[in-house]
């Protein structure tokens, strides 16, 4: 636990030292949603119609924004050996590591949420599934996220291709993520959708440190 | 081409080493098609350090990596010393000096310190290698040389009974050099043992010397 603990402390004080990148992320996010009422048009049926997909597949692609800064920086300065050495093991690490994404990236958008839902012209009804399905289903993202980050660990500008590795990966997590705030605005219930979202990150939480672990030994031999 | 080693310091069978030696048998490593080196044995015991040489190229860090469980061997196998007195088996400072410049230095040294449950030791340990000065500076504010003495007081810090040391005298000035030899010195002392890696043979006192001669 004080190995969990310390890395997630220390990631977190990175990614603020360095929170240009982060508000890069976070305003991606914001803007993503801002352009659509003006690509689209201001149509209120048409947007509130769209508006849970298109919230989840921003706060995706905003999460893959970031996977370059998980192991890269760690691999490049050499603590990613020391940190291998002193983790309980390579799992740990992954869970630790993809915790700290999490948090700078997952966690502002379920914050964000009921600004997105306005913006999206969403009832207000759909604030509270839409901000909880992101609570529920946005650590699969950051999870999944991190075994492409390792994979891409040694490489320069290594994020893209992590991001081409993890998008089809975090199909399954959108689609239900988009399925359970939809069902929701329809009035019907969703409350199995809501359960095979968190069956995803459940999933997610027991295979990715395995992911994560085989992902770090390949690129390391 | 196969890549060959020599030695030239007289070695203990390692199948009879004592617990507290690190025993190596048979070493290989293979990277891609080349063969660094092959068939390496030696035994370094409690209290004393093995000074290995080599051009460049002829797996010096290889040979680390893999003593270090960071790297797998094609061949061959080895055996870390008991921990016994210390709090861990193996320590290590690579080519890289894993120092994060958007940190102090206090902040480099006890995150370190935090994962090896010696936080106190965070200001004795950075007095020792004479960072005590910068120890509110960003660590990127450091010149290579502090750098190097920084990553020497990560390695201090989780007090460790093997210590593998790749090229540790890299950017230090003939104070950091001192420091270097005079922790080398303590260590040793204490029961601990020491491989270092250099590309050409240096001043060691009562070192055994082993040479990968490469392609």
């Amino acid at each position: 636990m004080t190995f969990v603990r310390a890395v997630v402390e220390r990631d977190l004080k990175l990614y603020m030292r360095g929170v240009v990148d982060l508000i890069g992320v976070w305003m991606f996010f914001g803007i993503a949603i801002a352009m659509l009422p003006l690509s689209i048009g201001p149509d209120p049926d048409i947007l509130s119609r769209i508006a849970p997909g298109a919230a989840w597949a921003i706060a995706l692609l905003a999460s893959m924004l970031s996977l370059e800064r998980v192991f890269a920086p760690d691999q490049l300065d050499g603590s990613l050996d020391l940190l291998l050495l002193h983790a309980p093991s390579a799992h740990v690490l992954v869970l630790a590591k993809g915790f700290a994404h999490w948090l700078v990236t997952g966690l502002p958008f379920v914050v964000l949420a009921p600004v997105a839902a306005i913006a999206l012209g969403m009832e207000l009804r759909g604030v509270l599934p839409l901000a909880g399905a992101l609570l529920i289903g946005t650590p699969a993202l950051s999870l999944i996220g991190t075994v492409g980050a390792a994979l891409t660990a040694p490489l320069r500008r290594g994020g893209i291709l992590a991001a081409l590795i993890v998008l089809p990966q975090t199909i399954p997590v959108l689609i239900f993520g988009t399925a359970a705030v939809s069902e929701t605005l329809m009035g019907r219930d969703s409350g199995a959708y809501f359960s095979v979202l968190g069956a995803f990150t459940l999933a997610a939480l027991a295979l990715a440190p395995y992911a994560g672990n085989a992902a770090l030994r390949a690129v390391r031999s | 081409m196969v890549g060959t080693s020599k030695t030239s310091a007289h070695m203990t069978d390692p199948a009879g080493a004592s617990p507290d030696a690190l025993a190596v048998t048979n070493l290989s490593c293979v990277r891609g098609e080349r063969a660094l080196f092959t068939g390496v044995s030696f035994v370094v015991p409690g209290g004393s350090a093995l000074l290995v040489t080599g051009p460049n190229g002829s797996g010096k860090s290889s040979l680390l990596r893999i003593l270090a469980g960071l790297l797998d061997a094609a061949d061959g196998s080895y055996r870390p010393p008991e921990r016994g007195a210390f709090t861990r088996s193996v320590g290590y400072l690579g080519h890289a000096n894993s120092v994060k410049i958007r940190l102090t230095v206090w902040e480099n040294l006890r995150f370190w310190g935090r994962l090896a449950h010696a936080e106190p030791a965070v200001e004795p340990i950075l007095q020792r290698v004479g960072l005590d000065r910068f120890m509110d500076m960003p660590a990127g504010w450091l010149s290579a040389g502090q750098q190097r003495r920084l990553a020497l007081s990560q390695l201090l810090i989780v007090d460790s009974r093997l210590w593998l040391l790749d090229e540790p005298a890299a950017n230090l000035d003939s104070g950091g050099e001192a420091v270097l030899q005079q922790e080398l010195a303590r260590h040793r002392s204490t029961g601990g043992c020491a491989v270092v890696t250099s590309p050409t043979d240096i001043e060691m006192t009562d070192a055994q010397r082993f040479e990968l001669a490469g392609q």
